[in-house]
């Protein structure tokens, strides 16, 4: 290790430093439940979908879909997810569907 | 009056405990399985076996503290540390805003649950559905406290177990993008129920009356893969999140108009509370 243990403290300690005010800002600054602006309180209520798509997205982002193993299984996977959800509208259902899959499909295609 | 009181409480606290630990089973299965890798893979760098289980207390942001591994390896740098960590941890932002009258008020457990609000803690108390007579606020600290348990757990037993693990849990780690999925599919099922009802029939103008339900979705799923197209993977999260805060704040007049939200405005002065956050989804 190139830093001395002085600074690798400090390091650890920038990075939760750092992830605590990521976490804390909006409560923060957003004085009190009714003195909310009318922009912030729309955000919100509209955010939540696209903040869910865009961790999905973040989750898919390492697939390589250009290796037929990893994208077949990550494909049939999220589809099995997808109609669980419409038979079932149910989370645990949905997810166990998808993981099940996924890992059947990781130890069953290579054969 | 004392006794019975706290007893009230204790069985209030247990109560939300027993609530919130199924719905966590699944976080603990990958976290039990990303942190042990975690663990793993700092161990085998050279750091300490106390090391995982600190910063998993410490600064518990998952993708963050497998950067930090390469960090602490290089030169001492804390302007680009801070700034990396910012950067990474920007959608925590997102999520406060989501949950900006739901975590308050309930004393040291706000402080603890905001102080721990990762992705999946966040995914899984912005989901759920809760019976009146439940505590939130004993329930949102048991998820959030299970939750950095899995990870802390995890983390302790991939430092102490030097790379040996008895079973393959290969392929475990895509239990997170199945829990984001699912409760991103429960987030279209909400836009349909609460929004399709405004869409007027027969159609007028040229946008589809699911595009105007599903707006919110559209906006985020443009955004983050033409930031991904642009910026690559290591870099597109701020440029999304910036896009989808101002492509919503753009569209603020007609997606209004398009969410029926004139009407909830008449009704949030009546009191109503509901359409803050999402519990009635």
């Amino acid at each position: 290790m190139v830093m001395t243990p002085l600074q690798a403290a400090l390091t650890i300690v920038l990075a939760a430093a750092a992830t605590i005010t990521t976490r804390f800002a909006p409560f923060l600054l957003i004085p009190s439940a009714d003195r909310t602006p009318r922009w912030v309180r729309y955000l919100g209520r509209e955010l939540a979908p696209a903040t869910f798509i865009l961790l999905v997205v973040y989750c898919l982002k390492s697939v390589d879909f250009t290796n037929p193993l990893q994208a077949t299984a990550t494909i049939g996977a999220l589809l099995a997810l997808v109609l669980a959800h419409r038979l079932r509208h149910n989370m645990m259902v949905s997810m166990a569907a998808g993981i099940v899959c996924y890992m059947v499909l990781l130890r069953v295609l290579p054969l | 009056m004392t006794q019975q009181a706290s007893t009230a409480d204790k069985n209030k606290a247990f109560e939300a405990l027993k609530l919130a630990l199924p719905p966590s089973l699944p976080v603990m299965a990958a976290f039990l399985f990303l942190g042990t890798t975690y663990g793993i893979v700092s161990t085998t760098s050279g750091f300490p076996v106390w090391l995982p289980p600190l910063t998993a207390l410490v600064v518990y942001t998952g993708s963050f503290e497998f950067l930090l591994i390469g960090i602490l390896m290089g030169p001492f740098n804390p302007v680009g540390t801070f700034v990396s960590a910012l950067l990474v941890g920007a959608r925590h932002v997102f999520y406060g805003i989501s949950m900006l009258n739901r975590y308050r008020g309930f004393g040291l457990r706000s402080l603890y649950i905001i102080y721990t609000m990762a992705d999946e803690p966040f995914a899984l108390n912005f989901a759920a559905q809760l019976p009146p007579q439940v505590s939130r606020g004993w329930y949102y600290f048991w998820t959030s406290l299970l939750c950095q348990l899995y990870w802390v757990a995890g983390a302790f037993l991939g430092a102490v177990s030097g790379g040996f693990i008895p079973f393959d849990t290969t392929g475990l780690d895509f239990i997170l993008t199945c829990m984001f999925v699912a409760i991103f599919l429960l987030q279209l099922d909400a836009e349909h129920k609460s929004f399709a009802r405004f869409q007027r029939k027969p159609q007028c103008g040229r946008i589809p009356a699911w595009a105007k339900v599903h707006s919110s979705a559209l906006i985020g799923l443009v955004s983050a893969v033409v930031s991904l197209a642009l910026f690559g993977p290591q870099r597109f999260m701020v440029p999304a999140m910036v896009s989808i805060v101002g492509l919503l704040l753009l569209l603020r007049g007609p997606i209004e108009r398009w969410h029926g939200h004139q009407v909830f405005n008449q009704a949030h002065a009546a009191g109503a509370s509901k359409e803050e956050g999402s519990t009635s989804w």
